[in-house]
């Protein structure tokens, strides 16, 4: 019935994607993963803007995020390119693949340089691209599913038309079983009241709180205040006034029926099925990337002003309320439910519309992202808001 | 969810028409204009009739009560600022007459009632 497909990883998950995935875990080795980019244009290339050097808390994040990032179930084989002095390294981060699929590191150091480096990964590239395409998709139903909702390019009409569309969309889609994720945690202030009340028990309330006080304090430590650019210049042209106004339009996503189950940090994966929260940056890129990396393999992502960003993993599903949006940026996209708000259409029939083009994109039609080659990518770090 | 804010005349280039426009919640005292307003304007968002006071541009936020400085902005029920100075009902309601609640943020979550 529903008719979407997907490819089975040895691990059990199944992703609606099949990549292969040339992972730089360092600076260093960018170039070798850069030039991969440039012979095989299809194949998935992610860049470091950092990866050593840093603090324990941004190491276990970067560490944890390049894990879940080729645990994704859209990447269908993987290769970790490092130097080899960096602290994570490329041979560990393999390691932990284990079978879940084809997997491969390298390090530059190791290998005697950058065109050796380059000539093995060319290597795994083409013997993973022909493997994989021998890879029949498979039937997959609404109980394996895994959604993340994100906004990005906000206005008044994501919190009155979009994100509660979207959010009936993840109630539909946990109440089948699925797996539904929300992240943006300093994109909650203000509206944190409203995620503890639907929280499950008081585990995941202390949990919430913490990280709020947490980021609260950051932000202050360094001389600001958590809403001092949030909203953006452009929230404010297009009608949205404060942090808390913006908060409690934002998290319209995550729907109004399903509790909470947890929190989850930069790269975990959820262990269960139901709503959770994500902590991720605001930054779009950046919250894309903690989406992927926790396991999503669809993003439904909901923007008044117009966007054009994307996933290197993931298909993003544009959608949007704004009639103005939908004029300026025709080309980017992909469900336009402006009717809501310019003529009463019903939020059901916005959602129902959002779900049809979950299920066609689940079924491998591909979004305006891909379509425009957008892979936009930051690595999630603690200073990153 | 959407309701409200008849339609009864749509032209735009006749002074003092009236217009579209859309409170979220019954609490609220600020609705969102859904087509650009001018002053003149006359709307029906969240019970009664409104005369706007001043320019409100596509989908930005108008009083609809008197709010004295200090008060609760409200909207989708919720409290998502406080008056900065008096607005009057009909008054464009954006960042030049309203504070963020985010300087209170803590002392707000630790006190009683307050969210944990």
């Amino acid at each position: 019935m529903s008719g979407m497909l997907g490819y089975r990883r040895s691990d059990g998950r199944i992703g609606v994607r099949n990549h292969v995935l040339v992972l730089s875990t360092v600076t260093c080795a960018n170039r070798v993963v850069q030039r991969i980019g440039f012979e095989f244009p299809e194949v998935i290339c992610i860049e470091q803007a950092a990866g050593c050097m840093s603090l324990d808390d941004d190491r276990v994040i970067t560490h944890r995020m390049l894990s879940g990032l080729a645990l994704n179930p859209n990447v269908g084989a993987v290769i970790f390119v490092g130097l080899g002095c960096e602290h994570t390294p490329a041979r560990l981060l393999r390691e932990e693949i284990g079978d879940a699929k084809s997997a491969q590191s390298i390090a530059i150091q190791a290998c005697g340089g950058s065109d050796e480096a380059l000539a093995q990964c060319r290597e795994f590239v083409l013997r993973a691209r022909e493997e994989l395409a021998r890879q029949a998709p498979e039937p997959f139903g609404p109980d394996e599913l895994v959604i993340a909702s994100k906004c990005g390019g906000s206005d008044w009409t994501s919190a009155m038309a979009s994100n509660p569309a979207v959010g009936l969309v993840s109630d539909r889609s946990v109440a089948a079983g699925g797996i539904s994720m929300m992240g943006e945690s300093a994109g909650w202030f203000g509206a944190d009241h409203i995620l503890l009340a639907r929280a499950r028990d008081e585990a995941v309330r202390v949990k919430i709180m913490a990280l709020m006080h947490r980021l609260y304090d950051a932000a202050q430590h360094r001389g600001g205040r958590i809403d001092s650019g949030n909203p953006s210049p452009g929230n404010i042209a297009g009608g949205i006034t404060t942090l808390t106004e913006k908060a409690i339009g934002g998290i319209r996503k995550c729907g109004e029926k399903s509790p909470i189950e947890g929190l989850l940090a930069p790269g975990e994966r959820a262990p269960g099925k139901g709503l959770w929260l994500l902590d991720n940056p605001s930054l779009d890129p950046a919250s894309l990337a903690g989406m992927a990396a926790a396991g999503a393999q669809v993003i439904l992502f909901t923007t008044g002003r117009g966007t054009p960003v994307g996933s290197p993993l993931c298909p993003v599903i544009k959608i949007c309320a704004s009639a103005e949006g939908v004029r300026r940026m025709p080309g980017h996209v992909d469900v336009d439910i402006s009717d809501i708000v310019t003529s009463g259409a019903s939020m059901e029939s916005g959602a129902d519309r959002i779900e049809r083009a979950l299920r066609e994109v689940a079924a491998g039609r591909t979004t305006r992202t891909e379509q425009l080659g957008h892979r936009e990518f930051v690595m999630p770090q603690v200073g990153v808001l | 969810m959407i309701s409200g804010g008849q339609k009864v005349n749509a032209d735009p280039a006749q002074a003092g028409a009236v217009r579209r426009s859309l409170a979220l919640h019954p609490r609220d005292n600020v609705a969102n204009a859904l087509e650009p307003l001018a002053a003149g304007d006359r709307t029906s968002a969240g019970g009664g009739a409104i005369e706007i006071l001043e320019a409100i541009p596509l989908g930005h936020k108008f009083a609809t009560a008197d709010l004295a400085a200090g008060a609760d902005i409200i909207k989708y029920g919720e409290s998502i600022g406080k008056a900065s100075r008096d607005i009057k009902r009909g008054e464009h309601v954006h960042t030049h007459n309203v504070r963020t609640l985010m300087s209170d943020w803590k002392a707000a979550r630790a006190a009683p009632g307050g969210a944990r």
